[in-house]
């Protein structure tokens, strides 16, 4: 009797930490697989991230090296070739030159000169738009809807809340490029009649609401597609302001584009609503 | 030969904590405080374990002594535990546990199971708080995904030791006070056969997580 009870404390015992163990050798196992799993999964996403942030540098450095060339083309077109011209005019000039033919030839000159920093002014403006830095984001965005709506076949809606100034000018200039690029992008391809943009500021977050009534895309097909044409750049000018987007799109449809950009300084916005265009 | 074995395996349990203290007391300036705790505890296990030898040898009880290693393994493991979950549990948590545990164990050797007696209880409970902070522990690594490789990892081996040794010990502790008569002395035989063999294994994860920083 007494062996019989002692064989089944035994047997419970010896159940009982086996199955103990079994339970603490299937929570080791667990944790090894999933550890192993999460970690293989963790490197596929941040091998994800490098690649597309490879891609983004891509096409910071392309976008780059194109505004380098646009420059350069600039200068050789319109200023190498005042210079030239200013040279062969006034190498024209010399003593034996009567005085109505030096009159010409200064006046030749000062036009030259004149269309020179025209030029200069052109090229600038391209480079950093003209009033940016004394007037402000909002002052460039307007006078980049009112050049986008001087040919008469696009109409641009701007509204904004006035508080921008606690953007830093980096970000400012950002966020010109962006809508520069997307008014590009409508002009270019989506065949557009209306633009419609709104700059709404909260004390955490500028949103920037962009839509045209274009004749939009296919989204994965068309981002695919357009990466070259701007939409990288757009990407990779989101990205240096630690923005979130959404791009929501759809054949006949239109394009529309959200931007949430945080803005980092602490005072409250100013939402003083004004508008322009339309 | 199963009389063999069985007497191999208590003969090496007694030294077990051997190779893991001398790795602990040799590295001891280079570890973290987590691998200090540990290595404080060996020395701790392995001080209790001599002074029970000579008890033994002189035929005198030596059961008291558990009671008191009882509180300080649970203390020293949840001082560990702490600085496991630091940033993730409040350490202040890991005292309570610890300060509510020392009050029951308290209680439990003065009015339950006095110090001629296994603590069971205390043995029980203890090692129920030791499973939970092993899974935890394990909860924590997958929740983090910081170590790419756990077995590199000491504190993978360390939590790995606690984990099975108290998993595999619930039963005999809590079960150890049922078999305590004449007749059970085979089967209390085989049982704590069975503990030290546990042990071993608890040790041996121990010195090789204590390896693994001296390769750090």
């Amino acid at each position: 009797m007494e062996m019989a009870k002692e064989v089944d404390i035994f047997f419970f015992l010896f159940a009982g930490t086996l199955g103990m163990i079994t339970l603490a050798g299937g929570v080791i196992a667990f944790f090894m697989v999933y550890q192993r799993r999460l970690m293989r999964k963790q490197g596929e996403l941040h091998e994800m991230e490098m690649k597309h942030k490879e891609e983004l540098l891509y096409s910071n450095i392309e976008m780059l090296e194109n505004e380098r060339k646009r420059i350069a083309k600039d200068l050789h077109d319109d200023i190498g070739h005042v210079f030239s011209t200013l040279s062969w005019r006034l190498r024209q000039l010399d003593a034996n030159s009567g005085k109505e033919e030096i009159a010409t030839i200064l006046k030749d000159a000062q036009d030259l000169i004149s269309t020179g920093v025209h030029s200069v002014k052109t090229i600038t403006h391209d480079m950093v738009p003209y009033g940016f830095e004394i007037f402000g984001l909002i002052t460039a965005i307007q006078n980049l809807c009112d050049r986008a709506m001087a040919s008469g076949v696009l109409d641009i809606n701007f509204e904004y809340t006035d508080s921008m100034s606690s953007l830093s000018d980096d970000a400012c200039l950002n966020i010109y490029r962006i809508i520069q690029e997307l008014i590009s992008n409508t002009i270019k391809y989506a065949a557009a009649s209306r633009i419609d943009i709104q700059l709404a500021a909260t004390p955490n977050v500028l949103v920037l609401n962009y839509n045209d009534n274009g004749k939009g895309f296919i989204t994965e097909e068309g981002i695919k597609k357009r990466k070259g044409y701007g939409l990288s750049n757009i990407e990779s000018r989101i990205h240096m302001l630690g923005a979130r987007h959404t791009y929501t799109t759809a054949p006949g449809k239109g394009v529309q584009v959200e931007i949430i950009i945080p803005i980092k300084d602490e005072h409250g916005a100013n939402n003083h609503t004004g508008s322009s265009g339309g | 030969m199963f009389h063999y074995l069985k007497q191999i395996v208590f003969e090496v349990a007694s030294y077990a904590v051997g190779p893991p203290l001398l790795l602990g007391i040799w590295q001891f300036k280079k570890l973290p405080a987590a691998g200090r705790l540990i290595s404080i505890h060996l020395l701790f296990a392995g001080l209790t374990a001599l002074i029970a030898e000579l008890l033994w040898y002189y035929r005198t009880n030596n059961l008291f002594l558990l009671h008191i290693y009882t509180v300080e393994e649970c203390g020293m493991i949840l001082w560990f535990y702490s600085h496991m979950f630091r940033g993730f549990i409040n350490q202040k948590v890991f005292l309570y546990i610890f300060l509510s545990f020392f009050v029951f164990a308290v209680i439990n050797s003065v009015f339950f199971q006095s110090l001629t007696q296994n603590n069971t209880y205390s043995r029980g409970i203890e090692a129920t708080i030791i499973i939970l902070c092993a899974i935890g522990f394990f909860y924590k690594m997958l929740s983090e995904t910081k170590i790419e490789k756990p077995e590199q990892s000491p504190y993978f081996w360390f939590n790995t030791g606690f984990l099975i040794y108290f998993s595999a010990s619930l039963l005999l502790f809590t079960l150890s006070n049922y078999i305590r008569g004449v007749q059970y002395k085979q089967l209390r035989h085989d049982i704590w056969t069975l503990h030290a063999f546990f042990s071993i294994v608890l040790y041996t994860f121990i010195a090789i997580g204590l390896w693994k920083w001296r390769k750090r």
